[in-house]
């Protein structure tokens, strides 16, 4: 090494940083680790560049990863070489030769303006990794100390190099093994999140129809588990769990804990291990313990639940509770056994067959019996157990009542151990189970073979008699005790065309004639109840329908013990004797009749037949001829000159002109009188004819003679009242007259064509009539018509006529409706003029209503003050009223609340003066009579109201007492209320001048006795005196001055006018009571209105026709 | 505080005893109603009755009965008589008997402040 003594400290300081430059350099590389090879370039270029202070630093690595060297450099900012590595390699190249690695060590030269030494080191044993230069333009470049560091620092660039080169290569290695990995695990993770998609997907899948199946196994009305392959409980649904009272951990020691009852374990135990191996299904009927302790029969199915592959999956397991079952089973086992011992010993034969009808038993005494075994039995469908022309029979119902499931019985023949076919009956019948199907046939055997052939030989034996019977030529019967009919012998059916079915019981009796069925019915009954034999006769009805009477006998059948077991009967034609004897009585009684008829006519007739022999000197007569003449019977001569005697002489002329004119007319009729011997006469009417002989002389009359003083007295009578009632109907201005209503024909007496004006000689009729009627009446006449016409009733009415002189007649019509012999309508009446009486009557009424105006308008005066005074009232509130309201609304403010009021009140009082005024106005209209329906109580209140202030003037104490159940009276309410206010006014008059007393004045009203309402108004004033009393009604009386005294005299005739009356009595006390009584409601309307109703509009309308007239 | 003077009205009629107190009251008094005479004399107000406005017919004691009882018992209030009778005689006749006024119903307002001033001038 080259020392260049310079200054020693200098070279100390040199030498010492050359030291920590190597130091430096040597530690360089720990920093160099796994650091890429440029980086590692970089370094070192700082590095040396600083470290050694250089111009120029460059580095070429050669053996680089990539293609191409990497070249580095520093360079000084004083040269001015700007461009980069690639320009100082070519630098280099041109400097050191081509080939880098042919580069001399050292070399100096000129870079730019400079001369610059360059030091080449190379890295790596040959120079393979790279070189590094370094130049510098100090002459003393490179220095010892300088080729060291660089040296060391090229080294351990090469090494750091080499290392990073190794680094780099493994890296590269192994990141291209990692890549490549990466790679793979990319792709594997692509397909590892696939998968696990899946996974889930699958998963969630299961786990759904995990949650689905544990739904359905929770809600499965079942004890449901599932078991892994291996037989390990994985899962049990609710009910399995809440049965048996367990958890699931505690369900899986089931082995061993109990849960099974230990009786069954071994069982159980095998099976399922035999299955869980096998895995074929199981089926174990098994006891379980349910949660309170108690063992109970089950049966414990287990299946497997395969895979596609066939492995098994899973067991499912299903727990069914068989206990009431298996207890029931159990049960029917213990009974079958008793009922099998049973069977045994009951001394029957039985057999039992299962529900499809396969014989699964049979007792002791079939065996002994058939002596054969069950299983040969068994055959008998087909062996010949059961005789062979039964057995198609019998099998045939034995397989429909398996079938059908209807009990079913049979007869046949069986072989019995002996090889004897007997005959017996099969009753079968099935049990059933609490389901209701059929769990077994019962069938009983019993020996009847004697009892058949006994039945058999019956049977043959009544067939020959039936023969018998039929072939009898009689119609044969009979009947059980009761009476109806069994048995009828073929005559019987052939006579009455009647087959057995239809004449058994009691059918026969339709052939009965209908009307002999009853009485027959009777006999028949009594027969029977007399228990004797007996007879009737009846008519039975033939095949062809003709009735023919026959003879019924019967007679009874008894047994041992003498009661009635049947009745035999034999009915025997008698119809040709029947008939013959019908018409022998016919006959007879025909006779008879005619002759009681005769008799009957004569008396009734009070006739009598004769029959006289002209030519005979004496003609015998009978008691009722002698009658006839008032003589005692047997005391007529027969003589000619007796009869003459008899005859009244003034009549004899009158018969002898009878017998003339029979003489030669054949005919004889004539009335006449006799004398009686008690003097008495009587007249006779006689009609007969005369029959002549062959020479023509009268040699025979025949005829009817009768009493008929009694019409003749009667005709007289009539002719005598006839002349009456003409004269009647003169005096009284009466006609009567008759009118069939359906022909319209009339008869009309001469008075009533008297009243019309009408010509007697013509005929009246409607029209005529009608002529006659006033115009105005004409619709009341044409409706009381039509009226009578339809209904027939009777009727009366009132009308006027209106002559050819203008002049008016009022007429009084009265019919009464009767229905002649043939229902034919006919009235009979009376036409009265009524014209005088009807003009006084209005006269009277007019005077009678101008009465009743004038005692009003007296009262007028005494009610003047009451109006005044009712009608003050109001008005002085109305314009106190408002007065006041304008005060009110000029106040300040004003008063709107207030004068709201006062027109309130205004209105008010405006209204009730009007009201009053209204009911004045009402009582004194002039109003003719209108007959209405009148409540007393209220005509009685208004009076008062309106007499209010007259009461008060005179301090009059009003009470009333007017009853509740007053029934309305019908009359005119405005004159019953002149009554009331008059005999009111009355009463305060009369206690005007008392002062010592209270002046009480009661009204009353209460029903009075026959359907009447009574008023009575009560005071205590002055009272009255009984004598005069009467007096007071007079029209014109009065006591009080400057009065009219017409109020009571009208009072009295108006109540009168309502049929009521009116009277006055002193009372107890001080005062009287005016009381007036008038028939309420219902008596006066019904009277009143039929004829009321027709006569008001007539009369209002005949005052009017007076007024014109 | 000045009180108004106290007006009676005695009448048996509705209309005049919801009436005629507001008039008054309008007027500037105060009013008190009375059904009947009997009522008014079994009240308080009898003392403090400046003027009586008095209905002559009444059931049981009439007005003049009441005027009567009044002198008897030495009260002195003026009494103004209302009636609804038009009666020609009944007015003189009540003047005669002490009455300030005697007015007809119906009355105008003018009538009854007449009154009312002569009733107050006494």
């Amino acid at each position: 090494m080259e020392v260049q003594l310079g200054h020693p400290a200098e070279e100390i300081k040199h030498l010492e940083r050359c030291i920590n430059d190597l130091i430096g350099s040597i530690a360089v590389p720990t920093v160099w680790s796994a650091r890429e090879p440029s980086e590692i370039v970089d370094t070192l270029l700082d590095l040396l560049f600083n470290m050694l202070d250089l111009d120029l630093i460059y580095v070429r690595l050669e053996d680089t990863v990539g293609e191409t060297p990497i070249e580095m450099f520093r360079v000084a900012q004083s040269l001015s070489l700007t461009d980069g590595a690639q320009k100082i390699g070519e630098l280099f190249k041109r400097w050191l030769g081509a080939d880098p690695q042919k580069w001399p060590k050292q070399v100096r030269n000129t870079v730019g303006d400079n001369d610059m030494t360059v030091v080449l080191m190379r890295l790596g044993v040959q120079g393979q990794i790279g070189v590094i230069v370094a130049g510098s333009r100090r002459a003393d470049f490179p220095r010892q100390s300088e080729r060291l560091v660089l040296s060391v620092a090229a080294n351990q660039a090469a090494i750091g190099l080499q290392a990073a080169r190794l680094l780099s290569e493994q890296r590269r290695v192994a990141d291209e093994r990692v890549a490549q990995r990466a790679g793979e695990l990319s792709a594997a993770n692509e397909a590892l999140q696939k998968e696990a998609a899946e996974r889930r997907r699958a998963e969630e899948a299961l786990r759904e129809a995990e949650r689905e199946s544990r739904l359905i196994l929770d809600n499965i009305p079942g004890l449901v588990g599932l078991l892994s392959a291996t037989g390990y409980v994985e899962v049990v649904n609710r009910q399995l769990l809440d049965y048996f009272g367990q958890t699931l951990e505690e369900l899986r020691e089931w082995g061993t804990n109990g849960t099974v009852h230990p009786e069954d374990l071994p069982h159980v135990a095998e099976v399922f291990t035999r299955s869980i191996e096998s895995g074929s299904p199981y089926n174990i009927v098994q006891r379980f313990r349910r949660s309170d302790g108690l063992y109970r029969w089950f049966e414990n199915s287990g299946f497997p639940l395969r895979d596609a592959e066939g492995r098994v999956t899973r067991w499912c397991v299903l727990l069914t509770d068989i206990d009431e079952r298996k207890r029931a089973e159990d049960a029917l086992r213990e009974s079958e056994f008793e009922s099998r011992l049973i069977v045994d010993s009951i001394p029957g034969l039985i057999a039992v067959f299962s529900p499809g009808g396969e014989l699964e038993f049979v007792n002791r005494q079939i065996v002994e019996y058939f002596g054969r075994s069950l299983e040969e039995l068994r055959r008998w469908g087909s062996d010949d157990t059961t005789h062979p022309e039964d057995k198609t029979r019998i099998v045939e119902l034995f397989t429909r009542a398996v079938a059908s499931g209807e009990p079913f019985e049979f007869e046949s023949r069986a072989r019995r151990s002996d090889g004897v076919y007997r005959w017996h009956q099969s009753r079968g019948f099935p049990l059933r189970g609490t389901d209701g199907h059929i769990v077994r046939w019962y069938n009983l055997i019993i020996d009847i073979d004697e009892r058949k052939r006994a039945e058999d030989a019956l049977a043959a034996s009544e067939r020959n008699l039936k023969l018998i019977i039929d072939t009898i030529p009689a119609l044969a019967w009979s009947t059980g005790p009761d009476g109806s009919a069994d048995f009828f012998n073929q005559h019987y059916l052939d006579y009455v065309g009647l087959t057995t079915e239809q004449a058994s019981g009691w059918g026969w009796t339709s052939a009965l004639h209908p009307d002999d069925s009853d009485s027959l019915a009777a006999t028949w009954a009594g027969i029977m109840a007399s228990e004797a034999p007996g007879e009737a006769e009846a008519r039975l009805r033939r095949h062809d329908g003709e009735y023919r009477w026959f003879l019924f006998r019967a007679n009874p059948l008894r047994d041992e013990s003498g009661n009635i077991v049947k009745w035999y009967g034999t009915n025997t034609d008698i119809d040709d004797w029947k008939r013959a004897e019908a018409q022998r009585d016919r006959t007879i009684k025909e006779l008879q009749a005619k002759q009681e008829l005769l008799d009957l006519a004569q008396k009734s007739a009070r006739a009598m037949a004769f029959d006289w022999y002209p030519q005979q000197e004496v003609n015998s007569w009978s008691p009722e001829q002698e009658a006839l003449h008032g003589l005692t019977p047997g005391s007529f001569d027969g003589t000619y000159q007796s009869w003459k005697k008899t005859i009244y002489p003034p009549d004899w002329p009158v018969v002898v002109k009878a017998i003339e004119n029979a003489r030669e007319a054949g005919e004889v009729a004539a009335e006449f009188r006799v004398i009686w011997p008690d003097g008495s006469i009587h007249w006779l009417l006689t009609k007969g004819q005369m029959f002549f002989d062959e020479q023509g002389k009268p040699f025979r009359m025949v005829g009817f003679t009768s009493d008929v003083t009694n019409r003749k007295l009667a005709e007289e009578d009539l002719r005598r009242s006839e002349a009456f009632l003409a004269e009647a109907q003169r005096l009284s201005s009466t006609g009567s007259f008759s009118w069939r209503v359906a022909t319209n024909g009339m008869t009309w007496s001469e008075q009533a064509y008297q009243i019309f004006e009408l010509d007697p000689a013509v005929p009246m009729t409607p029209q005529l009539i009608m002529s006659r009627v006033h115009p105005e009446d004409i619709p009341l006449v044409n409706e009381v018509i039509n009226r009578a016409r339809a209904t027939g009733d009777d009727f009366e009415y009132e009308h006027r006529l209106l002559m050819p002189g203008h002049s008016i007649k009022y007429l009084h019509v009265i019919a009464h409706g009767t229905r002649d012999q043939d229902g034919q309508l006919e009235y009979i009446g009376a036409v009265q003029d009524v014209t005088e009486r009807r003009l006084s009557e209005e006269a009277l009424g007019k005077l009678r209503s101008e009465l009743a105006h004038v005692s009003r308008v007296a009262t007028l005066g005494a009610l003047t003050a009451s109006v005044a005074h009712e009608v003050n009232q109001p008005l002085a509130g109305i314009i106190t009223n408002a007065s006041t309201c304008l005060r009110m609304l000029a106040a300040d403010p004003p008063n709107l609340d207030g004068a709201r009021e006062t027109v309130r009140r205004t209105i008010r009082d405006g209204h009730r003066a009007s009201d009053v005024i209204t009911r004045l106005r009402a009582l004194f209209s002039k109003k003719g009579a209108a007959p209405e329906s009148v409540d007393l109580n209220e005509a009685t209140r208004e009076v008062i109201a309106l007499s209010q202030s007259e009461l008060q003037r005179n301090g009059i104490i009003l009470r009333t007492e007017l009853s509740d159940d007053l029934p309305p009276v019908t009359g005119d309410r405005i004159q019953l209320q002149q009554v009331i206010l008059n005999l009111l006014l009355n009463a305060v008059d009369a206690m005007v001048e008392i002062n010592d007393r209270p002046k009480q004045l009661l009204i009353r009203t209460e029903r009075d006795e026959g359907d009447r309402v009574r008023l009575s108004v009560q005071d205590a004033g002055v009272g009255l005196d009984p004598q005069s009393v009467e007096r007071l009604f007079d029209a014109f009386y009065t006591t009080k001055s400057g009065g009219m005294g017409i109020g009571l005299s009208v009072s009295r005739s108006i109540i009168e006018s309502h049929h009521g009356h009116l009277w006055a009595s002193p009372n107890d006390g001080p005062g009287a009571t005016f009381s007036f009584s008038i028939p309420h409601a219902s008596e006066g309307v019904r009277a009143a209105s039929s004829i009321g109703a027709i006569r008001t509009s007539a009369f209002t309308d005949a005052e009017g026709a007076l007024r014109k007239a | 505080m000045v009180t108004p003077p106290l007006i009676s009205v005695v009448d048996d009629d509705e209309s005049v005893r919801e009436s005629l107190p507001d008039l008054l009251r309008e007027f500037g008094f105060a009013a008190q109603a009375f059904s009947s005479a009997e009522e008014f004399l079994a009240s308080d107000f009898i003392s403090q009755t400046r003027c009586l406005v008095l209905d002559i017919a009444m059931p049981g004691m009439t007005g003049p009965d009441l005027q009567l009882e009044l002198a008897r018992r030495r009260q002195e209030i003026p009494i103004i008589f209302i009636t609804a009778h038009a009666d020609e005689t009944m007015r003189p006749r009540m003047l005669e008997l002490g009455a300030v006024e005697c007015l007809s119903k119906p009355f105008s307002e003018t009538a009854l402040l007449e009154a009312l001033n002569a009733a107050f001038r006494e």
